[in-house]
């Protein structure tokens, strides 16, 4: 077995060559650090012919071998001690001389190196010519023409490598062992790679620079990453993005597939009859069916999301939007980087917890990771298509809606925890942008896919299992005795949930049947949809007939005993608490510290409470002109949180006052 | 249909999902958008 490692700069076609050769959808994203961890997997045979089982491993983006963030760590402890038989580095065709830095250390390390020429397609279009036979003389090893995102080169570059394996090379540059000097040295070492760098490019490299080209990038990005445009078309794309995916081509076919389930509800209630006991058909029809069924209807809302979202990805704009947000974000004490975490959050909170270990700066860091989960996931998608669905006529805003209440409890978080933590470091962000280019269909479809399948295993898996064991609790009182008709009160779901939901009356929802829904989505967000169908016993939400998605439901809206106040105040209760259980585990690993795991769930609880509190107290003062319920009970509780974190800003300005002083 | 008919489905069923999703969390995958998915240094459980 032959086995193979790719490293290469960020954001130079690392995953999509992974994805190329071992046929894997792994996440790829136009933009610098999607990967942060290695990924293995097995070339396809149709690419190795005779050579066998050959092993490809994925590695982290990194520019050098100078072991200053995680991945950078991955990428060096993997190369210098599991011995690769070959390395491939991937090198940006149409950016030479950034990439060969690291070809250069690359070839140090006396493992047989295969240089991948990628994005060639680019060359043409940016009329840049290289002299691939004078730069593989040049370095000593073979390099070969790629382009991934076209399974262009494949079969040579591993050919490439099973003649190489074993062979050795001598490196063309030969610097200091960055293990043993000191960072002024490395840095005096690394001025002379750059320079012979700069001679091996202009050697082998003939750039007839095509303004035009350039132009047109630049002048995109004047008007798209403005100061003052860039906000308001970013929000514009979101609107856009949640009109085709919430109000017209999502539920145009989420229509289809309910009327799938509505019939297969109805053939297998047929099928049992009238001869199965109660409870058994309940469990089947309204828990698995029923439950599992109300979720699954919003998988074309969330598959068209996503499709969207990874066109936009891939054409170049979000890295854009981090350009955006980097003015603001470095305001309170975060930067452009920090927005790279939440858009994978838009995906999944874990992935995008995860990632923030590409951020250096420790309070950043953690910052980042405690607050990304606030940006509304895809399993919170079927929460807010509910809402919207039901309680307002125009779908598209509350979505778009959340994402910017998201973003905004992301930069006053940010703001709370650097006043009290004390820090006032500022960060540079510096991103390398990618081309904007014509986003891929097939990966937004791989991706879309991909999405998809997880949602509906989800689904069938740990929110049917939450199901059941709602309808069972629902079903029995505590001495298990089935709960009679009209007594629901009685069972074991209301008197868990029942005490709870007195501390949700100054919210506005104080039923116990959406405390437990609340509560169940701790387990997972998609939950709060299944608990509701079950509890209630709506079977679908998506009814062409009686319950338009678009239009609002009365009929909906009034078994739950909401008002629309409210309901936007459960929403936004339900998406701006803690995240899922296993968020929460993945913030537990990045953190590292009980202390802020902690302090971070309190936050989160808090932020959700108080969101909620004021939106329906406010709104129903504006509505009806008078406060809601239970306004008392909720203000004890919205400032005692606020007086906490007061007092732990106080805290700290003390402690760095008495510090001053000392120091004066 | 008898009872023990829906029993029988309703343990499968309920079977297969605990299943998947010990399993699941043995091989360390829980998301798939997850950059570690299928990698063994995966976290997120």
């Amino acid at each position: 077995m032959m086995r193979i490692a790719l490293a290469g700069n960020p954001n130079s076609g690392k995953t999509t060559l992974f994805n190329a050769i071992t046929g894997s959808i792994e996440h790829v994203g136009n933009w610098p650090g999607v990967t942060v961890s290695r990924k293995e997997g097995n070339a396809k045979k149709q690419i190795t012919n005779e050579l066998g089982t050959v092993r490809i491993i994925d590695l982290p983006g990194t520019y050098s071998m100078s072991p200053f963030t995680s991945e950078e760590r991955i990428t060096r402890d993997y190369v210098k001690h599991e011995n690769p038989d070959v390395i491939i580095n991937i090198v940006d065709a149409s950016s030479l001389n950034r990439s060969l830095f690291f070809t250069t250390q690359l070839l140090e390390l006396g493992v047989p190196v295969v240089v991948a020429l990628n994005k060639w397609d680019l060359t043409g279009k940016k009329s840049i010519e290289i002299d691939t036979e004078k730069l593989a003389l040049e370095l000593g090893c073979p390099v070969i023409k790629t382009t991934a995102i076209n399974d262009k080169g494949l079969k040579e570059l591993l050919e490439a490598c099973s003649r190489v394996k074993g062979l050795s090379q001598s490196a063309p540059f030969v610097g200091i062992d960055f293990d043993s000097v000191d960072k002024e040295t490395l840095i005096e070492s690394d001025k002379k790679r750059h320079v012979y760098v700069n001679e091996l490019v202009s050697n082998v490299e003939l750039r007839k620079e095509s303004s035009d080209n350039q132009n047109l990038n630049d002048k995109i990005d004047r008007i798209v990453a403005n100061k003052y445009l860039g906000i308001p078309i970013f929000a514009v794309i979101l609107y856009l993005v949640f009109s085709i995916s919430q109000t017209t081509l999502g539920p145009f076919l989420a229509d289809y597939l309910v009327g799938w389930i509505d019939a297969f509800y109805g053939f297998v209630q047929t099928l049992i009859g009238d001869s199965v006991s109660p409870l058994l058909s309940a469990l089947l029809l309204d828990g698995i069916i029923g439950g599992v069924g109300a979720i699954v209807g919003f998988l074309p809302l969330i598959m068209v999301l996503f499709f969207l979202l990874a066109l936009l990805e891939d054409s170049g704009y979000m890295a854009r939007v981090a350009v955006v947000m980097d003015p603001y974000l470095k305001k309170v004490g975060l930067s452009g980087r920090s927005i790279i975490p939440m858009v994978i959050s838009t995906g999944c909170a874990i992935p995008g917890i995860m990632s923030t270990r590409t951020i250096r700066d420790d309070r950043q860091r953690r910052t980042t990771a405690m607050l990304t989960s606030f940006m509304p996931c895809g399993a919170k998608l079927p929460v807010i298509a509910l809402f919207a669905g039901v309680f307002f006529q125009e779908a598209a805003w509350v979505g778009t809606l959340m994402y910017f209440i998201g973003i905004m409890i992301v930069v006053v978080g940010a703001l709370v925890i650097r006043k009290i933590t004390g820090d006032t470091t500022r960060s540079f962000f510096i991103l390398e942008l990618p081309e904007y280019r014509f986003p891929s269909f097939k990966r937004a479809f791989i991706s879309m896919i991909s999405q998809g399948k997880q949602f509906v295993i989800k689904a069938v898996t740990i929110i049917l299992i939450s199901n059941t064991l709602v309808q069972v609790m629902q079903t029995f009182n505590w001495n298990f005795q089935l709960v009679e008709e009209g007594m629901a009160s009685t069972s074991i779901l209301a008197s868990l949930a029942g005490p709870l939901s007195i501390l949700f009356i100054p919210l506005g929802f104080g039923l116990w049947q959406l405390a437990a829904a609340a509560i169940t989505g701790f387990i997972a967000k998609e939950n709060v949809v299944g608990t509701l169908a079950v509890v209630f016993g709506i079977t679908n939400f998506i009814n062409t007939e009686e319950l338009v998605l678009v239009s609002g439901s009365g009929e909906v809206a009034s078994i739950m005993g909401l008002t629309t106040v409210a309901a936007l105040a459960y929403l936004c209760f339900n998406l701006f608490t803690p995240p899922c259980f296993a968020a929460i585990g993945a913030m537990n690993a990045e953190l590292d510290s009980k202390k802020w795991l902690f302090g971070a769930i309190g936050f989160q609880l808090g932020m959700g409470y108080t969101l909620a509190y004021f939106i329906y107290q406010i709104g129903t003062l504006i509505t009806t002109g008078q406060f809601g319920q239970g306004t008392l009970l909720g203000l004890i509780g919205v400032v005692i949180y606020i007086g906490f974190i007061t007092y732990l800003i106080k805290r700290n300005e003390q402690a760095n006052l008495t510090l001053s002083s000392e120091g004066a | 249909m008898t009872d023990i008919i829906v029993i029988v489905i309703l343990v499968v069923i309920i079977g297969l999902a605990v299943r998947k999703v010990v399993l699941d969390r043995k091989r360390g995958v829980t998301c798939g958008s997850c950059p570690s998915t299928g990698s063994n240094d995966c976290h997120c459980d």
